[in-house]
């Protein structure tokens, strides 16, 4: 299904129409901003990157596929400039397991329901978040916080649709395992 | 573990996570990235305006200037080329010129201070009376120096 006003501003854009270039950075900046900041964790570095990948897809905007939605094309973008720069930054491999939280849970406790009432309290949604390995983390924005499915998921991640469900199993079991944990911690 | 709950529970923690801008030069920098000229703020267009205004005003008053300037060289050129040509020949005019500039500067802290007992002498009603014969006076003087330079040659 074609997205007429992305792909008129795109066609715009094309054609060199500088109006249309700002537009679509206004409609987008600030999803694709957010989504590399909880990734990169530094209100510098999330700049400096998604700066690039507006560039980089600008540049290739003639290649963009209107069947799918211009935001889908830019985050495959955005996350691809994200991970570049992140291992130039870091090379360390990235783990998919995470230490912290291991995917054995208790069956007693207080619900996970409970324990978000106290994230949101405590507003420990953003440390539990970056708390998450990057594979974690980056799967549960895009599906929980982008509204995108498995198949959309697996376009930008360029993965597999099996392994971008396997990712989100176990990211909600780690972030489940995470909110368990904080409520105990609180009531000590 | 009732999953439907949990997941329900982390969607809705994820949904209410604050989403962030970047900084008010984001999209100057991404378009002159891309080769556009940055749009000038507001200030910076009152500023351009202003400049180009006061460069048309002072070009005016340029124009006027150099207008009046050839004027008045037109109308005393005889006198300029004499000067260009026999430069030797105009310097006691030049001299003559600065004595009177002279002798009347010794005149005016007097003149000030008599018009200022005057005017504390006369009546408010007196002082446009005497603005106007002050002014009369002046035009008077020059008329007759003017008269008195050209009676003499413009020799001492």
């Amino acid at each position: 299904m074609v997205n007429e006003k992305d792909y008129q501003l795109v066609q715009r854009c094309l054609q060199g129409d500088e109006s249309a270039f700002e537009e679509l950075l206004n409609a987008n900046k600030n999803q694709i901003f957010t989504f590399i900041l909880r990734m990169a964790q530094n209100a510098e570095d999330a700049e400096d990157i998604t700066q690039d990948a507006f560039v980089k897809a600008f540049r290739k905007l003639g290649s963009y596929n209107p069947e799918y939605p211009f935001i889908t094309w830019l985050f495959r973008i955005a996350h691809n400039t994200c991970v570049d720069f992140l291992r130039a930054k870091k090379p360390q491999s990235v783990s998919l397991d995470d230490a912290d939280s291991p995917l054995d849970v208790p069956e007693d406790g207080p619900t996970v329901e409970e324990n978000v009432a106290f994230a949101f309290q405590t507003e420990e949604a953003e440390r539990l978040l970056a708390s998450l390995p990057p594979l974690y983390r980056e799967a549960l924005l895009l599906q929980y916080r982008e509204d995108l499915n498995c198949a959309d998921i697996a376009g930008i991640l360029q993965i597999p649709e099996g392994t971008v469900k396997v990712r989100l199993f176990r990211a909600k079991a780690a972030m489940k395992a995470k909110l368990e944990r904080l409520e105990r911690f609180a009531k000590r | 573990m009732n999953c439907d709950k949990t997941d329900l529970a982390i969607k809705a923690m994820m949904k209410a996570l604050p989403e962030h801008a970047p900084s008010a030069v984001f999209n100057a920098k991404v378009l002159m990235a891309l080769g556009f000229s940055p749009k000038p703020s507001p200030l910076q267009r009152w500023l351009t305006a202003a400049a180009e205004t006061a460069a048309v005003i002072t070009a005016g008053a340029l124009a006027l200037a150099a207008f009046a300037a050839s004027a008045l060289i037109a109308a005393n050129m005889h006198g300029l080329l004499h000067f260009v040509f026999a430069p030797r020949a105009a310097l006691p005019q030049i001299k003559l010129c600065l004595l009177k500039l002279w002798l009347a500067s010794l005149q005016i802290p007097a003149a000030l201070g008599a018009l200022k007992s005057l005017a504390l002498l006369l009546p408010d009603s007196f002082l446009p009376q005497l603005a106007v014969s002050t002014v009369l006076a002046g035009f008077v003087i020059l008329a007759v120096s003017k008269n008195t330079h050209g009676l003499s040659g413009g020799r001492i």
